[in-house]
């Protein structure tokens, strides 16, 4: 059972949660607090009793006990879009609230954490196994209707079709990112098509025009500053890109991930 | 007729040296040693032409053969990755193909 309380306000919310965990079994309870003194006194509490927990902003997600799941579902060795249409179809005959237990490999882990995100559901938790597959916890929920008002875009979405036989838009793909951050615009790049070529091991590093540093000390610089790099997984397995020769921090992901990026409105995209 | 196909040859190489000079740009001027020697097969060429020396004719032919085989590991990798693209190449290509006959006839002398 997902269980979700505010400890706002309180001076010792670890009084409270204490006695909530007294009562607590295979739950997860979701804190919201006031910020960080609230969080290291659950923190301690927490540690003493020796329970898994996740901080996410000013919201801490305990885990008590083995969460069972309502149905479960394996999607190891799907390839995108397999698992999301899997994992949709399942949820479409769960009712709301219900949770459903989600076994992936890790070119679905984005995919699937991002796709359901944007369809409304909630992710409960995301543990990798011993295996090297993921487990998802997913609470099905639905899609709110937003009413319409102004939102301000902070965001860019820069797509890269063209990969290293562009220079120039691979360059900009890179150099956009950064201006962006500077700009106080979140960046996310996605590569797609020809795109996935900058993702091969190596290939940045081959691309370098007498006027600017080599492409791959600016992809270096640009993961640095934590922006996500996410090369399309139909792509990739075109040109042979996997996991092995994928280069360092780029991260496989497919359709829902693109899709849910687009159809966020605080996101501008920017094809290249 | 041998300086036929060295003419042929040449025209084969400045083409060559137009449409390779608009990839050489696209591609972030990745192909250096490539246009270096397509550069040197074409002044070795033009020379065999003016110049009545085998020397400078066999120089000419190793050149042609080595600018189409530098092409190889680059297009290779192109054509395994940015294959939507390689529209952009194939008139390069085609001519690289082309001089690469072109030398070999021409050393081995047929006529």
């Amino acid at each position: 059972m997902v269980r979700k309380f505010s400890v706002k306000g309180l001076r010792s919310p670890s009084l409270l949660i204490d006695m909530i965990l007294s009562d607590a079994k295979d739950d997860i309870l979701i804190v919201e607090t006031d910020g960080e003194e609230q969080i290291k006194d659950i923190e301690n509490l927490l540690k003493k009793y020796n329970l898994k927990y996740e901080v996410e902003g000013n919201v801490v997600k305990i885990h008590v006990g083995e969460i069972k799941a309502d149905k479960s579902i394996n999607v190891v060795g799907a390839t995108c879009p397999g698992p999301i249409m899997m994992v949709s179809d399942m949820l479409s005959k769960m009712k709301n609230g219900e949770i459903l237990e989600i076994i992936c490999g890790k070119n679905a882990l984005t995919d699937l954490t991002e796709g359901l995100k944007g369809m409304g559901n909630e992710i409960i938790s995301v543990e990798e196994k011993e295996d090297g597959t993921y487990r998802i916890l997913v609470k099905k929920g639905e899609k709110k209707e937003e009413e319409k008002a102004t939102v301000k875009i902070d965001e860019l979405f820069i797509i890269n079709t063209t990969g290293t036989g562009n220079a120039e838009k691979a360059y900009s793909t890179f150099m956009m990112a950064d201006v962006a951050l500077k700009m106080n615009l979140k960046p996310t790049i996605f590569l797609m098509m020809d795109g996935a070529s900058l993702a091969l091991k190596g290939e940045c590093d081959k691309v370098k025009h007498p006027a600017f540093p080599k492409l791959g000390d600016l992809v270096r610089d640009i993961l640095k500053k934590g922006v996500k790099v996410y090369v399309c997984e139909l792509s990739a397995e075109f040109r042979g890109i996997n996991e092995k020769n994928l280069e360092d921090g780029f991260e496989i992901a497919g359709a829902p991930t693109f899709l849910n990026y687009l159809s966020k409105p605080n996101v501008r995209p920017v094809w290249l | 007729m041998e300086q036929v196909i060295t003419l042929i040859s040449l025209s084969v190489i400045f083409g060559a040296m137009l449409s390779g000079f608009a990839t050489f740009r696209l591609t972030g001027m990745r192909l250096m040693p490539h246009f270096i020697s397509l550069i040197l097969a074409f002044l070795l060429t033009l020379a065999s032409l003016i110049i009545p020396n085998s020397i400078v004719f066999y120089l000419a032919i190793i050149f042609q053969i080595l600018s189409a085989l530098t092409i190889c590991p680059t297009i290779c990798n192109i054509l395994k990755t940015q294959f939507q693209n390689t529209g952009i190449y194939s008139a390069h290509l085609a001519l690289m193909g082309m001089l690469l006959v072109l030398a070999i006839g021409n050393a081995l002398g047929i006529r």
